[in-house]
């Protein structure tokens, strides 16, 4: 989970720096990450009952 | 006009930030450790301030708006989950609610609020630019007829079932056609 925190945080800083290519690319890899954990921590059955 | 967006891009940033460290402080001084969708929500909260942030240190441009957007949508999906993760009766939610709403409530919100000011914001602030009208190709043509077709259909549709006043709410069926 740390990953997406790290990557966005590399994005901020190209921002600072004035990379702002790096910046999107470090933003799409932080949206790719993003997915990934989503698929792992929101694919669960749920433990509704009715 | 741009140097009023900039501004309210900075009064939204301001806001993320904000909402990034109180959430923080919950974590912090309140003891409420994050659940992973806590985490992906500050992520996606992180995602959208890049967009902000690219609008203050690039100019204002659609493109940043879309990294805004996508962010916002992404956190929208992980709140709203975890919304219906806690919708049933007599769940009592996950941390402490704030103003009555728990945190994911108002991240959700929050998500939806970003959408809606980029929406506000690429209407407004790029509303001079491309302007030109331009012909239609073949193609389009043939799809904006269907369209202009299909909205025609939808507008007699509902004046057969519901005339110009409100439709009842416990009979359907088109009166107007078949009283």
């Amino acid at each position: 989970m740390m990953l997406p925190f790290l990557t966005v945080l590399i994005a901020i800083w190209s921002l600072w720096k004035g990379r702002r290519r790096a910046v999107i690319g470090w933003w799409l890899a932080t949206l790719l990450i993003y997915i990934a954990w989503c698929a792992y921590h929101m694919t669960e059955v749920l433990g509704l009952s009715f | 006009m741009a140097y009023t967006v900039r501004r309210l891009d900075t009064l939204i940033l301001l806001a993320v930030t904000v909402a990034l460290w109180f959430a923080f402080a919950v974590e912090i001084f309140l003891q409420q450790f994050p659940c992973p969708l806590c985490l992906l929500q500050r992520v996606a909260f992180t995602m959208v301030g890049i967009g902000l942030l690219l609008n203050l240190r690039f100019g204002v441009r659609p493109m940043h708006y879309g990294v805004v957007i996508l962010s916002s949508l992404a956190g929208l999906a992980v709140a709203g989950r975890q919304v219906l993760l806690h919708i049933l009766p007599g769940n009592p939610g996950f941390g402490s609610p704030v103003l009555g709403l728990h945190l994911y409530t108002w991240a959700a919100i929050a998500f939806f609020a970003l959408l809606a000011y980029s929406g506000i914001i690429l209407m407004l602030a790029f509303a001079r630019q491309n302007g030109v009208p331009c012909r239609f190709g073949f193609a389009e043509k043939f799809v904006a007829a269907a369209f202009f077709t299909i909205a025609l259909a939808n507008l007699i549709s509902t004046v057969f079932e519901c005339g110009l006043g409100p439709c009842t709410s416990h009979s359907f069926g088109y009166h107007w056609f078949r009283p």
